[in-house]
């Protein structure tokens, strides 16, 4: 396979290990850097301490099926853990989607703003759906303000803090507002959907 | 058709309503039409198809057998991956009900303004009352026929006036463009997954016997089977179809309950908002009623209990007891704060990773002559049987690995 394709075993054992290494930090609720990966990698591969016995798993009477629920089991109860992660520090990729994120609650808002404004909607659904989309809105921008990035990725970062800063408060207003500012605040959410648009493409 | 026969369609609307077009659907089918537009509308027929041969098959088993279908599992299947099953089907019962108790309550929210952690007890309160007081066939027509409310989507699917043309496309697989293959296919296994949903055959073939069902009901089960899952699978297309045409060109990705609704209250107004919210409240609702009958059905048929809705909850303590403990797991689940929509996405993932440990045991059932007699499989049948438990194995053998090489979807 290897040589089918003009690789060496090793390429294909080290692609391997990043993968592994991935797909284990993202189980994890806070994501290690490169760095603190590594230095985890190093510690594995020292020796063990004398006296300590091998803990290779026995799987003894288990069928397929048992290992299988088992599996089922642990792997929700570490990806619910995953999921309660947060923070750190922000690339491209996660940047972008945060500039992604943005333009959805935002160009949701828009469509919402203009919905209310055409008596389309009641006032309790615009009142609450305005007020989750502002809430996330509001983690988007604490996010932003409180990760940390590369010095070349700080301008843009900032840019999506305000942005986000100004989205929250939009759709904050829109579930008290007068007909005229429904209108303005549908246009300034549907300005800031497209300035996030433009965001994440200049991040590809 | 008699008013008799419409109303005895009603387990088939229901399970559909509350299986088909769950908490799941509503996530998956809308997340799947503003990523990807039309292009995966081919999927849900894929899957329609699948529920509609597979819940036949385990209607037809317990109309003969007069037997459920975990019944059934235990004594093919043995103790031991009887009960892997058994523990299985219960987790994903549960992460289930728990997300569609959450989305119960944030469906009563966005009618009543109220908030969010007093409507989850108030939530679980009204559908424990409800199946409490209610009988199994007035469960079945209440949730039923007001999930209809659904069909809103409809009529705002067709008043977005889509490129017929492109919807067409749709229904034809192909390549794809708008995400990546990981992504596309991570939808693949969401939308299949939220079809063929194991909790649906055990709440459909146990539904069987508590409708007193038998050999002379095997055509109703034919066609309470094709047009309840047929009625589903259009309410997904139609989900599909609207988040394409609104969502997709505005870079709209929903992530709350309340993104569908906005699609029928902006091409059908108040009323059409209403409609959607009613029926989703009541699709919801069904489906954590399903969900938490179907881990009472399953423990009870294992452990050989007395079960049902017809006998009188002190005659069937157990089972009784086991859909009160699993509403009470549900609400403990979601009080703790996890986001309803995250767990849809997380409990659709872990059933299609139990879907082989429900399948198959009905495919061997359905096409053993000895027990089924006349009524065994027939050549199409075991031929798409046979098809889809392939197609099954796959998608559960790539869940996992999908889900988190994608991110939950998000690339």
């Amino acid at each position: 396979m290897a040589r089918k394709h003009g690789l060496t075993l090793a390429e294909i054992e080290d692609w391997k290990e990043k993968f592994l290494l991935g797909a284990e930090n993202a189980f994890r609720s806070k994501h290690l850097d490169e760095e603190a990966l590594r230095d985890e990698q190093i510690k594995r591969l020292e020796p063990p301490p004398r006296g300590r016995r091998s803990s290779a798993p026995s799987h003894g009477r288990w069928g397929v099926s048992a290992r299988l629920v088992v599996a089922l089991v642990l792997g929700a109860v570490v990806l619910f853990g995953a999921g309660c992660g947060g923070g750190g520090s922000l690339g491209v990729k996660a940047l972008s989607q945060e500039a992604k994120s943005l333009q959805s609650l935002a160009a949701e808002g828009a469509l919402l703003a203009q919905d209310v404004a055409a008596g389309k909607t009641t006032r309790v659904y615009a009142r609450v759906h305005s007020s989750d989309l502002s809430t996330a809105a509001s983690q988007s921008e604490a996010l932003l303000k409180a990760a940390e990035t590369t010095p070349t990725l700080e301008p843009k970062r900032n840019q999506l803090a305000v942005l986000a800063a100004r989205v929250h408060v939009d759709l904050e207003r829109l579930g008290g507002a007068s007909t005229e500012e429904e209108r303005t605040i549908g246009r300034e959410l549907q300005a800031a959907a497209q300035e996030s648009q433009k965001i994440s493409e200049e991040l590809k | 058709m008699t008013l008799k026969n419409v109303l005895a369609v009603a387990l088939g609307i229901f399970a559909a309503i509350g299986g088909f077009v769950d908490i799941g659907d509503l996530v998956f089918d809308t997340q799947a039409g503003a990523t990807f537009g039309f292009q995966l509308l081919w999927v849900v027929v894929v899957g329609v198809v699948g529920i509609i041969v597979y819940s036949e098959m385990c209607g037809r088993v317990s109309a003969v057998s007069e037997r459920p279908v975990f019944d059934l599992v235990r004594e093919r299947a043995g103790f031991g991956a009887g009960l892997s099953t058994l523990i299985a089907s219960e987790f994903v019962n549960l992460m289930t009900c728990a997300a569609e108790v959450g989305g119960v309550a944030l469906c009563l929210k966005l009618l009543s303004g109220l908030p969010y952690r007093l409507l989850i007890p108030l939530g679980v309160l009204g559908l424990v009352v409800t199946c409490w007081v209610l009988p199994f066939r007035w469960i079945e027509r209440v949730f039923g026929y007001l999930g209809l409310g659904l069909l809103v989507f409809v009529v705002a699917a067709i008043k977005l006036h889509p490129d017929w043309g492109q919807v067409a496309h749709g229904f034809v697989p192909g390549s794809h463009s708008g995400g990546s293959l990981l992504v596309y296919l991570y939808f693949v296994v969401g939308i299949l997954g939220t079809a063929m949903g194991p909790y649906e055959v055990y709440f459909y073939s146990s539904g069987v016997v508590e409708d007193h069902w038998s050999l002379k009901d095997l055509g109703l089960n034919k066609v309470t089977a094709i047009i309840g899952y047929a009625l589903g699978g259009t309410l997904a297309i139609a989900l599909i179809i609207v988040a394409a045409v609104l969502f997709l060109p505005s870079g709209i990705s929903p992530q709350f309950l309340g993104t569908p609704a906005l699609a029928a209250e902006h091409s059908v107004g108040q009323v059409g908002l209403l409609l959607a919210l009613v029926g989703m409240l009541f699709a919801v609702g069904g489906a954590a009623i399903e969900t938490s009958f179907a881990g009472a059905y399953s423990l009870a048929q294992f452990f050989g209990w007395k079960w049902g809705k017809k006998e009188r909850p002190a005659a069937a303590s157990r089972f009784t007891l086991s859909w009160l403990v699993i509403f009470a797991l549900a609400f403990l689940v979601v009080m703790s704060g996890y986001d309803p929509v995250k767990l849809t996405e997380y409990s659709v993932i872990f059933s299609v990773v139990a879907l082989p440990l429900t399948y198959l045991p009905i495919l061997l059932v359905a096409n053993d002559r000895a027990y089924m007699g006349e009524s065994v499989n027939g050549k199409l049948a075991n031929f798409l049987g046979g098809l889809y438990f392939a197609v099954i194995v796959a998608i559960a053998i790539a869940a996992i690995p999908l889900m988190l090489l994608t991110n939950g979807g998000q690339g």
